[in-house]
């Protein structure tokens, strides 16, 4: 059996803009930071938590804490909601459909693996037609770091399956991905048009 | 830049899910 894990931010749903638009206006209303660098590649952790951390650490000069971590992502999850209830998210071509087809075979399991956090990640994929509860699964709550996050997914999906994983492919929009993926040694399957592919 | 980046394969999207999945079980039995 072989594992497939799914980033879901730009692999599976339509959400790299309203996702970013609601994080920058976060930074701005809870905490008055302008001017954030929007190039996540910049950022050595790709994750919400991980930039989060970053720009809150460079602009305060010390780390969040734990009130001011929670203060941000609930005020992000509520942006969230409040734009996805005014225009629901669209899913990634064809993603409902392979997701439910690879749960079903007999060759493959599938995980998530998202540098989002849980709840944003959970409300962004019911808007799109997707349950983030049908899989195992980690996000940001568990790490800062994408690495991380894959190998706790991996590690939560041979609990949940009750076996271990002959291989792991991972699915994802970004470079940060595709690094993340070199750094733990699996194999990256892109998605992306454009310049974001070549 | 993904396929810079070392992506083994690079999908617009999930439409074509036979190539994906064709994709998918030759990297799966390769690895």
């Amino acid at each position: 059996m072989h594992l497939v894990m799914f980033d879901i931010d730009g692999t599976l749903t339509e959400t790299m803009n309203i996702d970013e638009e609601c994080f920058v206006r976060s930074f701005k209303d809870v905490f008055g930071f302008a001017d954030i660098d929007t190039d996540w590649s910049h950022y050595p952790r790709t994750t919400d938590y991980g930039i989060f951390h970053d720009v809150f650490t460079s602009r305060i000069g010390r780390s969040p804490t734990a009130q001011e971590v929670s203060q941000f992502r609930q005020h992000f999850i509520q942006l969230l909601a409040a734009a996805s209830s005014q225009s629901p998210i669209a899913p990634i071509a064809g993603a409902d459909r392979l997701l439910s087809g690879l749960t079903q075979s007999g060759s493959h399991r599938v995980s998530l693996a998202t540098g989002g956090w849980r709840d944003s990640a959970r409300l962004k994929m019911a808007s799109a037609g997707m349950c983030f509860d049908d899989h195992p699964a980690a996000s940001a709550d568990d790490a800062l770091d994408r690495e991380s996050i894959m190998r706790l997914s991996k590690q939560r999906a041979a609990a949940r399956y009750r076996e271990s994983f002959a291989g792991s492919v991972y699915v994802g929009d970004g470079i940060w991905d595709a690094r993340a993926c070199r750094s733990v040694g699996i194999p990256f399957i892109g998605i992306g048009r454009g310049s974001r592919a070549t | 830049m993904i396929v810079a980046e070392g992506a083994v394969c690079v999908f617009p999207d999930f439409n074509d899910s036979d190539m994906f999945l064709r994709s998918l079980y030759e990297l799966t039995n390769a690895a």
